[in-house]
């Protein structure tokens, strides 16, 4: 444990005074508060009973393990491990390099497990010293031996020897493999039986036969052949790789197109001078084009039947076409179209509809309103079409607000109308209470007198409904 | 498996060749763990002005708890300084050298100590028992039991 070497520079707070290096058991003396490492202190005390610092005097019993901060501090540091020399380039905390070496340095020497081997081996060579100590069977005289003495064993052993069953000579168990591709008396079949040769029999005779076999004469002719083939071979198979990416890049180009046509609806055109080399039937075009001129001005029914014929003609051709490169495949990836071209067309004519009976009372702002809405136009751009539509609702709009200001203009007008009726109403009626004021007056006055005449000559008075007191002229209606 | 002690030297040596000797005192020669020898001169004003002395110092496997043994040597030039704690075979007369050596010592210190020991010195002259110890003096000055009487250097 001493000789560790220390990877950092070490604390000198943390170093024993004796042997200079950092502390290993670090123990403290009671009396005078000095750490040393507990072997360094131990000698010292054998040879002078006093600190080494202070000289002061100092027995065993005053000394003690030394503080946790300072073990622990000792034990975290960085230490190489003691068998670097030998190629250990493991580093670890002190305190785990024990466990390390007793565990799993590979460089550490063990004894091998076997009790009879009393050989010293590297922990690293332990599996393969292993593999020396097991016994295989020898396959030519059936004796157990060690995998370690297997070539000593091979000179010695006593079944080394075998006799070939073809020629009959006698030769070594290890010698037999390659004796049989030389042996003279085995039968082989012709060097040409590739190319068809059927000749067979005994090595010795075939150099015999070589010199009448047909096949060796234009032996030649088989290898020119043979190396065509195989670079025709290596062509077609890169070929043939170069035509599966092309085939999965159409296919892809394929949806991703059929995925443009469904985004742009009726707004897609095809157009055959894109593709003159095609050739496609001439009747083609009439169908394809979507027929929008007449888009919402009146004839929308047409519209709405024409124009999904014009995306979804367009796939079905395409299997004429690549009929060639897709034989038996369907495309699935490339449906007919649905509902999607027809919504334009309907909402335009919803729209129409709408206006026509908003308009139906105020014919003046109708004939306007109906030529501010933009037709809608397929055989132009989207973008066109967009801004076409803008600029009808900029018209609308503008009309909306005349509209609103005729009806203001209006409305005021009636107002003073009536204002000046009632003015006139209410002129009459005073007159009329004027009237019928001067009658009650009138009326009372001759009351009154025949009130006096009744005084005179007739003897009870009468009351009349309508006259109220009668204690002043001004009586009020 | 290196010793203790070579460790603990080979230490040293480190910090002699890293951080250089103290003015006067010069490593003249390392070449093992057991004997290294140092050349020392007084500095400043004394009696061993333009004098130049070699120390020698040899280790034990049990080095640094026991002590080095520390003595002047005669070599080409110099001279056994004349001291009354050194005898004229080269034995000082010190008691960190002998029952003063502290393990927490080293030889830098060592050899300061003793240059500090001769700039001291107010009289040149030789022990008073010079003659009769170089007689029978050993050979390793760690064997001789010395009496420290003087506590004045």
């Amino acid at each position: 444990m001493a000789t560790y070497n220390y990877i950092d520079p070490v604390n000198a707070n943390l170093v024993c005074c004796i042997c200079r290096m950092p502390f290993i058991y670090p123990y403290t003396t009671t009396t005078c508060a000095h750490t040393f490492c507990r072997d360094c202190i131990t000698k010292s005390l054998e040879t002078t009973s006093q600190c080494p610092i202070d000289r002061l005097p100092l027995r065993e019993a005053n000394l003690q393990p030394a503080g946790p901060i300072i073990r622990s501090l000792v034990d975290e540091l960085l230490v190489e491990c003691v068998n670097r020399h030998l190629g250990c380039m493991h580093t670890c905390q002190r305190q785990l390099m024990p466990v390390h070496i007793s565990n799993s340095c590979p460089f550490e020497s063990i004894p091998c497990p076997d009790q009879d081997c009393k050989e010293m081996i590297f922990r690293k060579d332990a599996n393969q010293h292993r593999d020396s100590h097991k016994t295989m069977l020898c396959n030519k005289c059936g004796e157990d031996i060690q995998s370690i003495g297997l070539k000593a064993h091979g000179s010695a052993c006593s079944g080394r020897f075998t006799t070939c069953e073809f020629c009959e000579s006698e030769l070594e168990h290890s010698m037999q493999a390659s004796h049989l591709v030389v042996c003279q008396e085995i039968t082989v079949a012709c060097t040409h039986d590739i190319d068809g040769c059927a000749w067979e029999g005994k090595r010795s005779e075939l150099s015999a036969h070589l010199t009448s076999c047909a096949y060796h004469a234009i032996s030649g002719f088989f290898a020119i052949n043979k190396a065509r083939i195989t670079a025709l071979e290596d062509e077609n198979a890169v070929l043939k790789r170069r035509v599966d990416t092309l085939e999965a890049l159409l296919r892809m180009a394929g949806c991703e197109l059929q995925a443009a046509k469904i985004a742009l609806g009726p707004w897609y055109h095809y157009s055959l001078n894109l593709h003159p080399q095609l050739h496609l039937p001439t009747e083609l075009p009439f169908d394809l084009q979507p027929s929008s001129a007449s888009t919402s001005q009146n004839g929308s029914d047409e519209q709405v039947g024409d124009n999904p014929v014009g995306p979804s003609s367009v796939p079905s051709e395409h299997p004429d076409i690549l009929a060639s490169f897709f034989p038996n495949e369907d495309l699935p990836d490339l449906p007919r179209l649905p509902a999607p071209p027809r919504v334009p067309s309907i909402s335009s004519t919803t729209s129409s509809q709408g206006w026509e009976s908003f308009t139906v009372n105020n014919t003046g702002i109708r004939q306007n309103l109906h030529n501010a809405v933009a037709p809608l136009n397929l055989s132009t751009t989207l973008e066109g079409s967009l801004e076409a539509l803008r600029q009808s609702i900029v018209t609308i709009s503008t009309s909306l607000d005349s509209l609103g200001r005729r009806n203001d203009i209006a409305l005021t007008n009636e107002t003073f109308r009536i204002n000046e009726e009632i003015m006139s109403l209410k002129a009459n009626m005073h007159g009329l209470r004027m009237q019928v004021h001067a009658i009650l007056m009138d009326r009372n006055a001759q009351v009154i007198r025949r009130v006096q005449d009744s005084q005179d000559g007739w003897p009870a008075p009468q009351r009349f409904p309508g006259s109220i007191q009668s204690s002043g002229p001004g009586t009020k209606l | 498996m290196t010793s203790i002690s070579s460790r603990r030297l080979s230490k040293e040596l480190m910090e002699i060749q890293n951080g250089g000797c103290p003015v006067g005192i010069d490593l003249e020669k390392a070449d093992d763990f057991q004997c290294w020898r140092f050349s020392l001169e007084v500095m400043g004003e004394s009696l061993y002005q333009n004098e130049k002395f070699t120390l020698q110092f040899r280790f034990d496997q049990q080095y640094p708890i026991s002590s080095p043994a520390v003595q002047f040597v005669q070599t080409e030039g110099r001279q056994i300084p004349v001291h009354p704690h050194v005898y004229s075979n080269g034995h000082i007369c010190a008691s960190i050298l002998g029952n003063e050596w502290s393990p927490v010592l080293s030889v830098i210190a060592v050899c300061v100590t003793l240059q500090s020991m001769l700039a001291s010195c107010r009289e040149k002259r030789r022990p008073i028992d010079n003659d009769r110890y170089v007689k029978h003096a050993p050979d390793n000055p760690k064997k001789t039991q010395f009496q420290y009487d003087d506590d004045t250097v």
